[in-house]
């Protein structure tokens, strides 16, 4: 192993360090994440090895940039070492016992080439948190408003997507659908109806940046609403028409005002929008390829209804496509 | 590359480090399957014959720690790859992260063929990887050969 300009020291400094998780594997961890109880996170970084000994580099590094590293936002060279928040990183030569055999403090500048990644090298693939959270990147900034916004509409759609995937309801409360108050009560309505391990919740949110928002939540819900955030991406994407096609036809055909005039929607007057509302309708939820889909018709108490909640989903999914889109979020999936 | 018939001679057979795998949840692997005859490929040393070749993990650094008994069980098998291109893109990304990495898997690509009872064999990952764990009697490097540097 390459002799290091360094201070060798008895021991790390650093105790009570818990293993995280390992970001990158094969036949045994060679980047894995340590959190010490202070809250401070660590990396250990494989860089070479004997006969009787491995040596790892061992940095305090922020997490939002174990994050980026994590979803392959930024390569491995950006965080090792020059990303290490201390002017040194530490030097851990553990022998065949797991025991430090040497451990030194080496300033970042006098880190050997041949112990740090290449330039460009981003992680294989990303890598998904396993604790039950879920955590968006915060890559450009956020207005106050929008900061709010950001997490209650991802909130929201969750919430639908996860009623939809897991609980597969019979039929759904019915609202008026106009203006942002019935579908705030609908959405707070169906929040309220989660199995209490499956609530999101705000776990930490981090507002510089870079920074990060995370969740706590059913991570396979997480990762089809994200899923589905990707098919809003581009301007005309089938998704996209598909929104635009049913809204249009709502307005052109004023059914929000006939809604107001008309609350019977078995009536003969809506009668003759059923069967475009219908064909609209299944167009977007196939666009969007949502999870349990169907029940976004068979729940609601009317074509008109099942228009109103898909595209108030669809409305939320386009709204956190602009968050990305405009370079403020990046979704770890 | 696996036989999806149901396992037979190789499952019953005495793997290697049969005790320690008895005392881990789901190991062998449920997606372990009996080898087919099947060229593979490995990472080895410069020389053919170095004893580290084909020690896996959990035996050539006993100290490890690991998250939970998938991957102690993996760390009892042997790393293969299922094509050639599949094993260099690998090593060459994983070079890039971790520039002295042949120091532990070697600098070498080595080719062999696998016989229906060479052991049990998991799915291929999208990285043409899988592991083997092969039976007690089988000893290496059988008829590997190291052909790339």
């Amino acid at each position: 192993m390459i002799a290091l300009r360094g201070i060798e020291i008895p021991s790390l400094p650093i105790s009570g360090l818990h293993k995280v998780r390992d970001l990158d594997a094969f036949d045994g961890p060679l980047l894995s994440h340590f959190r010490h109880p202070s809250g401070d996170d660590y990396l250990y970084y494989w860089c070479d090895c004997n006969d009787s000994a491995n040596r790892w580099m061992v940095l305090r590094v922020t997490e939002r940039n174990i994050l980026r590293l994590a979803n392959r936002v930024v390569p491995l060279d950006y965080v090792i070492p020059t990303g290490a928040k201390d002017d040194f990183v530490y030097f851990v030569d553990l022998d065949g016992n797991g025991r430090a055999a040497r451990v030194l403090l080496v300033i970042k500048e006098n880190v050997p080439a041949d112990y740090t990644p290449q330039g460009g090298a981003r992680l294989p693939s990303r890598v998904l948190g396993d604790d039950g959270s879920y955590t968006i990147l915060v890559e450009g900034p956020l207005s106050l408003d929008e900061l709010f916004e950001l997490p209650t509409k991802y909130s929201q759609a969750y919430s639908l997507q996860y009623t939809l995937a897991t609980l597969r309801p019979d039929g759904f409360e019915a609202f008026p659908w106009r203006g942002g108050f019935s579908s705030m009560h609908f959405y707070r309505d169906i929040a309220k109806k989660l199995p209490a391990e499956a609530k999101p919740a705000l776990d930490a949110v981090q507002i510089a940046s870079p920074g990060f928002i995370r969740f706590v939540m059913d991570r396979r819900t997480a990762s089809l609403v994200t899923e589905a955030v990707g098919r809003f991406l581009d301007a005309k994407s089938a998704a996209n028409l598909a929104y635009d096609r049913l809204r249009l036809y709502i307005r052109a055909e004023k059914l929000n005002d006939l809604r107001e005039k008309n609350k019977d929607l078995r009536s003969h007057e809506w009668a003759e929008h059923d069967a475009k509302l219908i064909d609209f309708t299944r167009s977007l939820i196939e666009a969007m390829q949502v999870i349990g889909g169907e029940i976004l018709s068979s729940a609601a108490e009317a074509p008109f209804e099942s228009a109103k909640i898909t595209m108030s989903y669809a409305h939320r999914l386009r709204e956190l496509a602009h968050f990305a889109n405009a370079g403020q979020i990046i979704f770890p999936e | 590359m696996m036989s999806e018939a149901p396992l037979g001679d190789v499952r019953s057979e005495r793997l290697k480090y049969a005790d320690d795998l008895a005392r881990l949840i789901n190991c062998p692997p449920s997606d372990a399957r009996q080898c087919q005859p099947s060229r593979v490929f490995r990472f080895v040393h410069d020389l053919i014959t170095d004893e580290r070749n084909f020690i896996p993990p959990a035996k050539l650094n006993p100290a490890r720690k690991f998250k939970d008994d998938e991957e102690r069980c993996s760390a009892h098998a042997l790393s293969m790859f299922i094509s050639q291109p599949q094993a260099v893109s690998f090593f060459t990304g994983l070079k890039r992260r971790y520039p002295n990495i042949h120091k532990v898997l070697g600098a070498n690509l080595s080719a062999g063929t696998l016989a229906d009872t060479d052991g049990l064999a998991t799915t291929p990952d999208s990285r043409g990887h899988f592991d083997l764990l092969s039976p007690g009697r089988l000893t290496f490097p059988k008829h590997f050969v190291s052909f790339r540097r």
